[in-house]
């Protein structure tokens, strides 16, 4: 079955280089959005499988998306990979906390991204 | 004028001279230097009082209330302190001299020297480490959502005692953007915008709540209809947190240290960050055999040490550098000592204080910047009746801005005074036989005539607005760093000095890329995107563009896109990171070259400007 897959990441060069980890038209179709409030503007949307978003993003960051999905009885169970483009380390523990899956750090590679968002895929959703 | 503010005036100077010298030691102060602060403001404040001067005595109370709690131990000695009293008593001075003329203490206190002073005392109330919860009324869920930066806001604002407020306001999915960028402009107007949490509840596909975390000085008002405001600090009118906060008690120290054993702090954090990237990836293949809570658990453990071993060589890689900010303390405190003891006015402007620089060359460059500043001040800047004369505010401005581009560093001074007379240059250069009685040098000859040692040796540099003084020294040191110095300098509008210097070290984020087997790397923020090559894309192959052979037919590779749409294509894209560059030491690196980055046990990977790389094979097909 073919996996949905959200991209929320405002550095184009960053989000352009996820997207080309995750091509595989066989398995997953790749929605992008270029901020936390195109990312909201998407979700009643599409049913998203997962959501792969970077944390420090201009006006909705990461961590208030991440905060919005788990609070919301439709999005709460979609896993989430968080990509850590930044210098803080915290940011990322925080995003842990707040029950993302999984991480990835810079530096990355494509098949980090695309092994990492995999995993996601095959764990069963979280009981929260 | 009565003799009482005469008297005043004159017995305070001496105390003011006290407490300026130890605010300007250059250290944090002893306890008995700190003893002795307080017993120079204690007195001030008696005089004051014993005099009838009843708003200066009320300020210096506020002073003197600081300085006790440094005293007891209750706060610690910080820069925020000593600038606080510092601005204190710098305004605190200047209403002396008036009111030794006027007679009367009526045009003090200064606000913003007592909000300071306030400022200073706050951080004991939100100092990192007391939980938010204890100071915002705010649900868990909402604190939990924010950023470390956010947070940090947030402490700040508390710290200088901004109220916070919560706006509840919801907008159409459509419109969402605009109004709530116009929203969040007014805000930061006369507040600070500091978060945005969008709300689940009541979530449609037309419309989305968020609520605004903002810093205000008042209820904010003018908001969109149905806008819900509420105050968010818990207790705002306390003032100091309870008994725990006296464990703090240690003055701020500064310890000197040697090089070799910072460098290898370094090494050994950039090591263990390196070992656990490794020992992370085996993890994380064992993860993926644990039933799914475990999982959950051991990445977060993961995740824990990963986060504190990149902090820790963050840090590490921190004590190398300091803001420029520090480094313009000291110049901005040189300009006011220069203005102390003249009839000028001028105001010190610091922008993009925040660049980071090397210890060592913030050293070398403290004595040429100084030389500059003073210079400014000295011959740039115009009396007052000059400067009005010449339609221009009675102040004037010496700038020093500071930025940084990859891996160079430019700083540079600026004024608004005279600017420097190009004749006469040139006519002391006559005079010193540097120009031929034929010749007539132009603007460019002309102003290298001010860095050439010998040039200011005798008295006609006040003619030329004493420019010379030292210049050929500055530019000694500016060249021993191997940098430039530059000039540019419009009569009537100021003077401007440009000094380019290579920093030894830039550490940016860049994309790690392999053609012919080698990596290479381009800075992040010339890239404007990825994406698989196709023929639309034309793409110059990077390994023509290093001189190489062209790519191997076949295998797919990988188009990148500078922001004109230009594009070179490589065989693959490995990874981005942070890297630390430093400036490849040959005799004669391409234009293109940055430098070399080298990460512990890999190969060195040279840092390559897209742009010029592209530019320097302009002719090529």
């Amino acid at each position: 079955m073919i996996k949905r897959i959200l991209v929320v990441e405002d550095s184009d060069a960053t989000r352009s280089m996820i997207v080309a980890a995750l091509d595989d038209p066989d398995r997953r179709e790749v929605f992008e959005a270029s901020s936390g409030f195109e990312a909201l503007r998407l979700l009643p949307r599409h049913m998203f499988d997962a959501i792969v978003t970077d944390v420090n993003m201009p006006d909705i960051n990461g961590l208030e998306l991440i905060g919005f999905l788990k609070g919301h009885p439709q999005y709460r169970t979609i896993p989430i990979l968080v990509v850590s483009t930044e210098i803080a380390a915290a940011d990322v523990e925080r995003a842990m906390a707040l029950g993302s899956r999984d991480y990835v750090r810079k530096p990355f590679t494509p098949e980090q991204i695309s092994s990492a968002v995999d995993r996601l895929l095959e764990t069963p959703a979280n009981p929260a | 004028m009565t003799r009482d503010a005469i008297d005043f005036s004159a017995e305070a100077a001496e105390r003011i001279e006290t407490v300026r010298s130890l605010l300007s030691l250059g250290r944090a102060p002893g306890i008995g230097e700190v003893n002795e602060l307080f017993r120079a403001v204690h007195s001030l404040k008696g005089l004051a009082g014993l005099k009838g001067f009843s708003r200066f005595a009320g300020a210096l109370h506020e002073a003197e209330g600081l300085l006790d709690a440094i005293r007891l131990s209750k706060l610690p000695w910080t820069e925020r302190v000593r600038e606080a009293l510092d601005r204190f008593f710098l305004r605190f001075e200047a209403a002396v001299d008036a009111a030794g003329r006027s007679g009367d203490d009526s045009g003090f206190p200064a606000e913003d020297a007592l909000a300071s002073l306030a400022g200073a005392r706050a951080p004991a109330l939100a100092a990192a480490g007391t939980p938010l919860s204890s100071e915002l009324d705010l649900p868990e869920r909402t604190l939990s959502c924010l950023s470390e930066y956010e947070e940090s806001r947030l402490r700040a604002n508390l710290a200088a005692g901004t109220p916070i407020w919560t706006i509840d306001v919801a907008f159409p999915l459509e419109a969402f953007e605009p109004e709530l960028k116009a929203l969040g402009a007014r805000l930061n107007a006369e507040g600070e915008w500091i978060a945005t949490l969008p709300q689940a509840d009541g979530f449609t596909a037309d419309r989305l709540a968020v609520r605004l975390l903002v810093a205000f000085p008042r209820s904010p008002e003018g908001l969109p209809d149905g806008a819900g405001v509420r105050r968010a600090n818990r207790q705002p009118e306390r003032l100091r947190p309870p008994g725990e906060e006296t464990a703090r008690t240690a003055p701020v120290r500064s310890v000197r240290l040697e090089a070799s054993r910072l460098e290898g702090l370094l090494a050994v954090a950039d090591e263990a960050r390196a070992r656990f990237r490794k020992l992370a990836g085996e993890i994380v293949r064992l993860e993926a055999e644990l039933p799914p809570a475990r999982r959950v658990e051991v990445a977060r453990l993961r995740v824990g040490l990963d986060g504190s071993l990149e902090r820790l060589a963050r840090q590490a890689s921190a004590i190398r550098t300091v803001p420029i900010s520090l480094l313009a303390d000291r110049l901005s405190r040189a300009a006011r000592r220069i203005l102390d003891g003249s009839a000028k006015k001028a105001a010190f402007r610091i922008v993009g204080g925040e660049s980071e620089i090397d210890r060592a060359l913030a050293d070398d460059l403290a004595d040429p910047l100084l030389h500059l500043v003073r210079n400014a001040v000295d011959h740039g800047i115009e009396p007052p009746e000059e400067r009005r004369a010449a339609g221009k505010p009675e102040s004037g401005t010496v700038t020093l801005m500071a930025r940084s581009r990859s891996s160079k560093l430019v700083i540079s001074i600026a004024d608004d005074g005279r600017g420097i007379d190009g004749a006469a240059v040139v006519r002391r250069a006559r005079e010193l036989g540097w120009v031929g009685p034929g010749e007539s040098p132009t603007e460019e000859e002309a102003r290298a005539f001010l860095f050439r040692p010998g040039f200011s040796t005798a008295s006609a540099v006040s003619e030329i607005s004493g420019r010379g003084v030292g210049l050929d020294l500055v530019a000694e040191r500016v060249a021993a760093r191997g940098g430039e110095i530059r000039l540019i300098s419009t009569p009537g509008v100021g003077t401007r000095f440009e000094i380019e210097i290579a920093t030894p070290q830039a550490v940016f984020d860049a994309l790690v890329v392999l053609e012919e087997g080698k990596p290479y790397a381009f800075p992040l923020a010339a890239i404007a995107r990825v994406g698989r090559e196709t023929a639309r894309d034309s793409a110059v192959p990077l390994s023509r563009l290093l001189g190489g052979a062209e790519p191997a037919a076949g295998g797919q590779r990988v188009s990148v896109f500078l922001p004109d749409a230009s594009a070179i294509s490589v065989a693959r894209v490995l990874r981005q990171e942070m890297l630390v560059v430093r400036p490849v030491e040959t005799a004669d690196p391409a234009p293109f070259l940055i430098g070399a980055s080298q990460s512990r046990g890999e190969e060195a990977v040279l840092v390559l400007d897209p742009k010029r790389i592209l530019r320097s094979a302009g002719g090529a097909p």
